[in-house]
C-alpha cells in the first residue's frame, strides 16, 4: 500500500471534468484508488466520479492518495503526475 | 373521513369547469412523471426499462461526444463516466426494489440526494457541477420515456405542477384526466389552450400549491372562480357535485380584492380612472384601484354657486384636486352648460342648443377665465383639458389657439407653463364621422356613451315617450364605439370610455371586447368592474363582440348577449343582470 499527500493546483479545482479524468486514469489500474481531503475523513473512490465529485475539493485543497495493488507504483506515479499537472489545465 | 381540515387556495381560472379528484404532482421538467408504486412483479421490469435507459443515454453520449469539439467532447465524456458509475445505477436500482416505485421516482430521489451534497459547496467552480448532473439526469428521464411505458394515470386524476408542457398534457390525456393545476402559466399558454379544448378546467397562478398538496390527496377545483379547495368536508364535495350535475352555474358573489393593475385573465391591462368632483373622493376612489381621475365635470363647480366662479376661484378648486390626484392625473372638462343654465334664455331644444363648447365660444370671456385658471393650476400638478360636445375639427384648433394666448399672457406675467394635454369628448355624430381626423388633432379623446347613444340615435334620454328607442346596444352604438376604438389606436392616443357604459359590468364586458383599455367611473363602481374583468379574457369577449357585429337590430345584440353571457360568465353574472331584449 503506498501512500501520498498532492495539492490541487488548477484553478478550477478538482471539478467535473478534472474528476473524470482521474477517474479514467484510475481506472486503467488494478489497485485500489481511494483518495480523502486533508481536512475531513470523507473517502471516495478514485474510481468513481460521483464519489470524487463529492469531496469538493477546490484549488489549494491536500489531498491523501492511498493505493494498493500489484501495480500500485505505477498507478501512483501517474495519477500524481495528472494531479500536479493540474489535470492539463495549466 | 379527511382528518386534514378543508382549506382553500386562490388561483386564476384559464380553462373552466368542476372538477373533484385526487392529486396526481407532477416532477421533472423536459419529461414530467410522477410517483407510480409498483407491485412486487412489476419490478424486474422496471429495472430492465432502466438498464435500457442507461444504455441508450450512455450511447448517446458516445455519438454526441465524436461530432464536437475537444473542449465538448470532454463534457459528453464526463457526462458519460457520471453514468457510467455504478454506485449510481446501483442506487436507483435498490430504491426501486426497496420502496417499490417507478424509476423515474427513484432517479428523482438519487438527483435530489446528490444536489444536497453539491448545495453545500462553497467553491463556484465546483457548485457548477450541479448542472452537468442536473444535465445527465434530464437525460436519463428521457431516455426511459423512449420505451414502453406503463404509466397510467388513476381515475379521476388533477395533476398539480409548477408547470405543465403541452406535449405532457397530450401524454396524460389518454387517462381519464379531471383537471389541472399550476403555479405558472397563463391563458395563453399551449397547455390551457388545449385544456380548452377538452373541456378539462385548470388553474393556474397558484402559488406555492406543491408545498401544500400531495400526491393523494383529495381537491376540488373551482375552474369558475380559480378556488382549489384541498380535503374538501363532505358538504363541499356535495355542493359541488351539485353544480357539475346542473351544467349552468349560478351566479355567487365571490369578490376578489385584487390588488395593482387590473388585467384580463389573458393579461390585457385595463387602466380604471374615477369620474370625480371632490378632492376627499379621491382617496377612497384610489383604494379602489382608480388610476387618476378620468372625468372631472367643471360645471359641478358652478352647480354650486349658480354663477360662474371667478378665476381665483376656479383656480383654487382645480388646483386642490389635481393636488389630491397627484402624479395620476386628472381630466377636467370644460362647462359642460346650456344657456339655460346661465341665463333666463330658454330654448326649444336644449339637447341640440347653445350648449357645452358653443356656449364657450359665445361667451368667450368667460371660456378665457376658465382656460386661464386650469392653466395656471396646471403649474406643478398633471392637468389635461377636455372640451365638450365637438362637433367640428375648427372647435378643438380654435381652442388651441386660446390656450396659447393665455399661456403667453401667463408667461410674460412670469409663469412658466407647458401646453397642457388636450382632448375631447367623442358624443356627437358627426366626431365619431371624422374621428380619424380628429384623432390627428388631440392628445386623446373620451366617449360620453349616455350623449352619444342619444344623438346618434335621435332620442331624448329624459323623454319616457321614447324610451324604447333608447337602446345603448343598438349596432349603431357599437359600430361607432368600434370606429373611435380604431381610430385611437391608429393615431397612438388612448381613448377613455366615461359613460354609463364603463361602469356597468356586462357593458363594460362588451367594451373590454370592443378593444377599450380606459374606462372611467363612479368609483362606487370599481370594485364589481375590477372583479368582472379580472375574470374573463380579453379573447373571449372580443369573440362575443365579433359575434354581436353580425347583429342588425338591437334586439337582436340584446338577445345575443343573454344567450352569451349566460353560455360563458354565468357565474359572474346574475341573470337578472343581463339585459332584457325589447321587442
Amino acid at each position: 500500500m503506498l501512500e501520498s499527500n498532492v495539492k490541487i493546483v488548477n484553478q478550477l479545482g478538482l471539478h467535473a471534468r478534472a474528476a473524470a479524468q482521474l477517474v479514467k486514469l484510475s481506472s486503467k489500474f488494478l489497485s485500489s484508488v481511494k483518495i480523502q481531503r486533508a481536512d475531513s475523513n470523507i473517502v471516495a473512490d478514485a474510481k468513481s466520479i460521483l464519489s470524487i465529485l463529492t469531496l469538493a475539493a477546490s484549488r489549494g485543497t491536500t489531498i491523501n492518495i492511498t493505493i494498493s495493488g500489484t501495480d500500485e507504483e505505477q498507478a501512483l506515479e501517474e495519477i500524481e503526475k495528472l494531479i500536479n499537472a493540474g489535470f492539463g489545465e495549466l | 373521513m379527511n382528518i386534514e381540515s378543508e382549506f382553500r387556495i386562490q388561483g386564476r381560472a384559464v380553462s373552466r369547469g368542476i372538477a373533484i379528484g385526487r392529486v396526481v404532482c407532477l416532477h421533472g421538467t423536459k419529461r414530467q412523471f410522477f410517483r407510480l408504486n409498483l407491485t412486487e412483479n412489476q419490478i424486474v421490469n422496471e429495472i430492465c426499462r432502466l438498464e435500457t435507459a442507461f444504455n441508450l443515454s450512455i450511447s448517446q453520449l458516445i455519438k454526441i461526444g465524436k461530432v464536437q469539439n475537444e473542449t465538448q467532447s470532454k463534457i459528453f465524456e464526463t457526462h458519460r463516466l457520471i453514468l457510467e458509475d455504478s454506485t449510481l445505477i446501483e442506487k436507483i436500482i435498490f430504491i426501486i426494489t426497496d420502496q417499490k416505485v417507478n424509476a423515474e421516482w427513484a432517479i428523482k430521489q438519487v438527483t435530489e440526494s446528490y444536489l444536497s451534497i453539491y448545495k453545500t459547496f462553497k467553491d463556484e467552480h465546483l457548485k457548477e457541477r450541479q448542472n452537468d448532473f442536473e444535465d445527465v439526469m434530464e437525460r436519463l428521464l428521457i431516455s426511459l420515456g423512449g420505451g414502453e411505458t406503463q404509466i397510467s394515470l388513476e381515475k379521476n386524476s388533477i395533476i398539480v405542477a409548477k408547470d405543465v408542457k403541452p406535449s405532457t398534457l397530450v401524454e396524460l390525456s389518454k387517462f381519464n384526466l379531471k383537471g389541472i393545476v399550476t403555479e405558472n402559466g397563463g391563458w395563453t399558454s399551449h397547455t390551457f389552450i388545449l385544456a380548452r379544448e377538452q373541456n378539462l378546467p385548470a388553474i393556474t397562478s397558484a402559488k406555492s400549491i406543491r408545498r401544500q398538496l400531495k400526491t393523494g390527496d383529495v381537491v376540488i377545483i373551482d375552474g369558475f372562480n380559480g378556488i382549489i379547495i384541498a380535503h374538501p368536508k363532505s358538504s363541499t364535495i356535495d355542493f359541488y357535485q351539485n353544480k357539475q350535475n346542473h351544467n349552468t352555474l349560478t351566479y355567487e358573489s365571490n369578490f376578489i380584492d385584487l390588488k395593482g393593475k387590473l388585467k384580463t385573465l389573458d393579461g390585457r391591462e385595463i387602466s380604471i380612472f374615477a369620474n370625480l368632483e371632490n378632492a376627499d373622493g379621491f382617496k377612497e376612489a384610489k383604494k379602489l384601484g382608480a388610476e387618476g381621475i378620468g372625468l372631472f365635470r367643471s360645471e359641478h363647480l358652478f352647480n354650486q354657486n349658480h354663477s360662474i366662479p371667478v378665476e381665483d376661484e376656479q383656480f383654487l378648486a382645480y388646483q386642490k384636486i389635481a393636488k389630491a390626484v397627484g402624479q395620476d392625473g386628472i381630466k377636467i372638462r370644460t362647462f359642460d352648460l346650456s344657456i339655460e343654465n346661465v341665463s333666463n334664455e330658454s330654448e326649444e331644444n336644449p339637447a341640440l342648443g347653445l350648449r357645452a363648447i358653443r356656449l364657450a365660444f359665445t361667451n368667450i370671456d368667460s371660456f378665457r377665465v376658465q382656460i386661464r385658471a386650469l392653466l395656471r393650476a396646471s403649474v406643478g400638478n398633471k392637468i389635461e383639458i377636455l372640451l365638450p360636445m365637438v362637433s367640428d375639427i375648427s372647435e378643438i384648433l380654435q381652442t388651441r389657439e386660446i390656450i396659447e394666448s393665455e399661456r403667453k399672457i401667463l408667461e410674460t406675467n412670469g409663469l412658466n407653463i407647458d401646453f397642457p394635454k388636450l382632448g375631447v369628448m367623442i358624443e356627437v355624430p358627426s366626431a365619431v364621422l371624422m374621428v380619424d381626423e380628429i384623432a390627428q388633432e388631440v392628445d386623446f379623446m373620451c366617449l360620453g356613451t349616455n350623449d352619444l347613444v342619444q344623438y346618434l340615435l335621435a332620442v331624448d334620454r329624459d323623454n319616457e315617450a321614447v324610451e324604447n328607442w333608447f337602446r345603448t346596444l343598438h349596432p349603431a352604438v357599437l359600430k361607432s364605439i368600434k370606429k373611435v376604438i380604431n381610430a385611437s389606436e391608429k393615431a397612438g392616443i388612448p381613448t377613455i370610455v366615461c359613460g354609463e357604459m364603463a361602469g356597468s359590468p356586462v357593458y363594460a364586458t362588451i367594451l373590454v371586447g370592443l378593444g377599450v383599455t380606459n374606462l372611467s367611473m363612479n368609483y362606487k363602481s370599481i370594485p364589481r368592474i375590477r372583479q368582472i374583468i379580472s375574470q374573463i379574457a380579453f379573447e373571449e369577449a372580443h369573440i362575443v363582440v365579433k359575434k354581436l357585429e353580425t347583429c342588425k337590430t338591437s334586439f337582436e345584440v340584446e338577445s345575443q348577449v343573454s344567450q352569451l353571457f349566460i353560455e360563458k360568465w354565468s357565474h359572474l353574472f346574475p341573470k337578472e343582470h343581463l339585459p332584457v331584449a325589447k321587442s
